[in-house]
């Protein structure tokens, strides 16, 4: 691929460019191939000015684009154009025609994709995660309650004929007393416990609900869908809620 | 991720803290109001006992004001509480032992739902011994709790 040539124009600089003077104005150089432009900069580096940096430049143009080049005890400083003074640097005449042949850098319009996560972190963000669920999991348990645990969970279903057996047994009416207050519960052979108030307030807490029978630890129980158990201590003794139930009939 | 991760415990740790603060203030709320209608109905049926020398007959649900008191126990009376309605009852038989008179705050279901065991123990605290299988506030038929105006 042929090497395309350089543009460049000088200021301050003698038609030769073995002077340097701030009278010698802008001169347009043309274009010139690498190594006329490599040599320029070398004559250009290797000339005493007391002028200063400010005295005389070169400007090249190049397919990278707008470069000027100062020179200063015996130094050239490369800065493109749009830089300042004070953000050029030093360089050689070869480093210089390099970065001069340059391509651009392209441009992406995508964002460097992240560096991987380490996998501590991957697993300390799994478990916070972790942490976070179990949190708002406990902090809305509170606002579902359920309800109590159930005296009967553990109980077990006595299996056959038994429970018919037993119930026929039972069927009749218990009371805990006569006087206003006591209370009457009467069971049915085909399952069924009625609850009642001697006295005036006997429509409250009345009503019927199934019972089945049940056994935990040797003991026999009356377990009703609604109102919770009936202890069975004998068969003409019950106790609900603490109260001591003895059969009438 | 591990900043997603941070913002879902922070939210997490925020509920956890919040949701309990907020339920045990509504809980003291609620056993404050219940417990002052409680001293206050105990007030006035002790008033009512001195002045006709004896206390009112039971009345048949709860939330019906006992006869001859009108205008003492109050509107609190009817409206009742987050407990329950509150029913008046002499001659009452609870956990196998007989009162005089008690006050129940009465349930429509049977079950005690632990919520309701928590609020009831608030309530305990601020009226009794602060436990509820003893004292003048208890649990009694059906895990109905009662407050006893006269043992």
């Amino acid at each position: 691929m042929k090497a395309r040539p350089f543009h460049i124009s000088t200021f301050g600089l003698s038609p030769d460019m073995k002077r340097v003077h701030p009278a010698f104005g802008s001169i347009n150089r043309g274009d010139v191939s690498r190594q006329t432009l490599f040599d320029a900069l070398e004559t250009y580096r290797r000339l005493d000015s007391d002028c200063g940096p400010s005295a005389s430049h070169i400007t090249v143009q190049a397919e990278t684009g707008r470069f000027v080049v100062r020179v200063s005890a015996k130094q050239l400083l490369f800065a493109a154009e749009a830089e300042s003074r004070a953000q050029a640097v030093p360089l050689a005449p070869e480093e210089i025609v390099r970065r001069l042949e340059q391509p651009p850098a392209p441009i992406s319009i995508r964002p460097p994709a992240p560096p991987p996560e380490p996998p501590w972190r991957l697993a300390t963000a799994l478990v916070v995660f972790a942490a976070g669920v179990g949190l708002i999991g406990y902090a809305l348990k509170a606002l579902f309650v359920p309800d109590g645990p159930r005296p009967d969970e553990n109980i077990a279903v006595i299996p056959g004929d038994a429970p018919g057996v037993q119930l026929r047994s039972l069927a009749g009416t218990f009371a805990t007393g006569q006087l206003p207050g006591d209370r009457r519960l009467a069971i049915s052979e085909n399952g069924y416990t009625e609850f009642a108030e001697i006295g005036p307030r006997q429509r409250l807490g009345s009503g019927a609900d199934s019972i089945r029978i049940r056994r935990r630890d040797n003991q026999t129980f009356l377990d009703t869908t609604r109102s919770g158990i009936i202890e069975f201590v004998d068969k003409n003794t019950l106790r609900y809620y603490g109260d001591t139930y003895r059969r009438l009939h | 991720m591990l900043g997603a991760a941070i913002g879902v415990f922070a939210v997490g740790l925020g509920l956890a803290i919040a949701i309990p603060a907020v339920q045990a203030a509504l809980r003291n709320s609620r056993a404050a109001d219940v417990a002052g209608d409680l001293r206050q109905f105990a007030v006035a049926f002790e008033a009512h006992a001195r002045q006709t020398g004896s206390l009112p007959p039971a009345t048949e649900a709860a939330g019906e004001i006992p006869a001859g008191m009108q205008s003492q126990p109050g509107a609190n009376w009817t409206r009742g509480s987050a407990t329950g309605r509150y029913l008046w009852a002499p001659d009452t038989l609870q956990r196998g032992r007989r009162y005089r008179a008690a006050i129940v705050l009465w349930r429509d279901h049977t079950r005690l739902r632990a919520n309701e065991r928590r609020l009831l123990e608030e309530i305990d605290r601020r009226v009794d011994d602060g436990y509820l299988l003893s004292g003048k506030f208890q649990l009694g038929y059906r895990d109905q709790a009662f407050f006893v105006i006269e043992p």
